[in-house]
């Protein structure tokens, strides 16, 4: 009985080595904070920058947002398309190969040219970077949809396309948009910081760090900022979990607690 | 006219690389109201294919399969089917799974779930109502489509060795069940099987196919009253009977292949 206790806290223990080890070999080892700042140095950067973080977060929330949304109401019907009827595949599927290897980033001149330095353009480089693990672990769960629930379907009045890409295929491929989504963020929050690193916008996180710490050489405002964006990151994944997988997916064997 | 279901002259043909190949040839096939029907054949002589073509998800190349006196022509809830392989939605409880028809078909919430649970009690499985298809054993399974494709009260029934993927104990028991659900709705019943024990077991009548290209050879009525024992001197006999045709037809298969 005392082992369960025990174990839920296991994973403080290298946290905690961790932390002394950083701090050891930044104070007493490197000695130069502009190459590694220590932990004291990074948590008072939490204090002294308690003005900008949270507007800056909320920007890249924003930012997040934009692109994670229109990714995901683009991708979807085309993915309904592409994975229900074959030729809309075979139609589409050289287009989107042909796009999808190019960087989110290589598409920054032109998100900038087409809508100057906005929101919009940071939210244009998210959604390139979303839009394709969507797009492909959707309609991969289209296609899957097995033959004998199609004709289940069928048989039990589903008469049309429609009624059976809504009663059939949707539910089915639920598990792979989830996937595809959860992958789709993961990549968008990547680009969230590198859009605004590579001055699509003027706010944010990225766009912090890169013109406003990283030009004077403030490493422990970078690093504070740097663990914001994984915290930040994990909470998104967390949340989505927790709503998407936990509720939605009872269904499936392997999931279920 | 008193013959619930009429195949006439049914052919299919496929288009293969090395030219047209038949697969029906001319079938001829009556099935009388409240019947149990058992089609038995050598594997690939196109019995499945038949029973798909009575359910709508076939097309025959010509002839006419005519239901209640109106020709068939596609899928529809009027015809129940229970397939070989596992065909419940995933996603959705025994419950949901039962009622799926009756919700395409836009009935209340209320009144389809009271017919849902009226032929889950049917097929023995109260209390297993709020479970998911994966918690339930094959035999489950299969007695779940059953339900599934009774509760939109189908003209018909058609089965598509239904007991196929179930072990050899839990398909006895399923085989009796299901003649206790025949005996209270007093459906017809159109069953693919390609168990000779099976087909003496359940049936009024067995036809029996011939090899590919395949017609009905012959229609045997199965003079064993019931309840039958599966062990008795009679159904020993048609067994031998059937066993005896089948190897004929196995036989010229060979010949041709």
């Amino acid at each position: 009985m005392r082992l369960p206790t025990k174990e839920k806290w296991v994973w403080l223990v290298p946290l905690i080595i961790l932390i002394i080890l950083w701090q050891f070999i930044a104070v007493y080892v490197v000695k130069k904070p502009e190459i590694l700042p220590s932990v004291t140095a990074v948590i008072f950067s939490f204090y002294e920058l308690r003005n900008y973080i949270l507007p800056d977060i909320l920007v890249s929330l924003l930012h997040f947002a934009m692109g994670m949304t229109s990714a995901f109401a683009v991708a979807l019907p085309l993915a309904i398309a592409m994975g229900w009827y074959d030729t809309v595949f075979k139609a589409v599927d050289p287009i989107v190969e042909l796009i999808r290897p190019i960087p989110p980033l290589a598409w920054v001149p032109l998100a900038i040219a087409w809508f100057s330095l906005t929101h919009f353009a940071a939210g244009f480089i998210i959604f390139i970077g979303a839009f394709f693990p969507i797009l492909i672990a959707s309609y991969t769960g289209f296609r899957d949809v097995p033959k004998v629930l199609v004709e289940t379907g069928k048989v039990l009045g589903c008469i049309g396309n429609r009624k059976l890409i809504r009663y059939v295929a949707i539910p089915y491929a639920l598990p792979s948009i989830a996937t595809g989504t959860r992958v789709g963020m993961g990549v968008a929050w990547m680009c969230v910081v590198a859009a605004e690193m590579f001055g699509v916008s003027k706010y944010g996180l990225g766009c912090r760090i890169f013109t406003k710490f990283f030009p004077w050489h403030q490493m422990d405002y970078v690093v504070a900022y740097m663990l914001i964006l994984g915290l930040v990151a994990l909470c998104i994944d967390r949340v989505f979990r927790h709503f998407v997988e936990g509720k939605l997916f009872k269904w499936k064997k392997g999931i279920v607690k | 006219m008193n013959h619930k279901l009429e195949l006439q002259h049914i052919t299919k043909t496929y288009i293969t690389e090395e030219g047209e190949m038949t697969a029906l040839d001319g079938v001829n096939l009556e099935v009388k109201p409240a019947e149990f029907l058992c089609i038995i054949g050598p594997s690939g002589c196109g019995k499945t294919t038949l029973l798909r073509m009575v359910a709508g998800l076939d097309h025959p190349t010509s002839g006419t399969i005519i239901l209640d006196g109106k020709e068939v022509k596609c899928a529809s809830p009027d015809r129940g089917m229970v397939f070989q392989e596992f065909s419940l939605f995933p996603w959705r409880k025994v419950l949901k799974n039962v009622e799926f028809g009756l919700e395409i078909s836009g009935m209340r919430d209320k009144e389809r779930q009271a017919i849902a649970e009226k032929y889950i009690a049917l097929v023995g499985l109260q209390g297993f109502e709020n479970h998911y298809p994966y918690e339930l054993s094959g035999g489950m399974k299969q007695r779940v489509a059953i339900a599934r494709a009774l509760a939109t009260e189908p003209s018909i029934l058609l089965m598509d060795e239904p007991f196929g993927s179930v072990d050899a104990q839990t398909r006895n028991i399923l085989q009796e069940e299901l003649l206790e659900i025949w005996a209270r709705t007093k459906k017809t019943i159109l069953f693919v099987t390609h168990s000779v024990d099976e087909a003496v077991y359940l049936a009024d009548r067995v036809a029996v196919m011939s090899a590919r290209p395949a017609c009905l050879v012959k229609c045997l009525a199965v003079d064993i009253p019931r309840p039958r024992k599966r062990t008795s001197a009679e159904a020993n006999e048609f067994r031998a009977k059937l066993l005896m045709w089948l190897s004929l037809e196995r036989s010229k298969a060979c010949v041709t292949v």
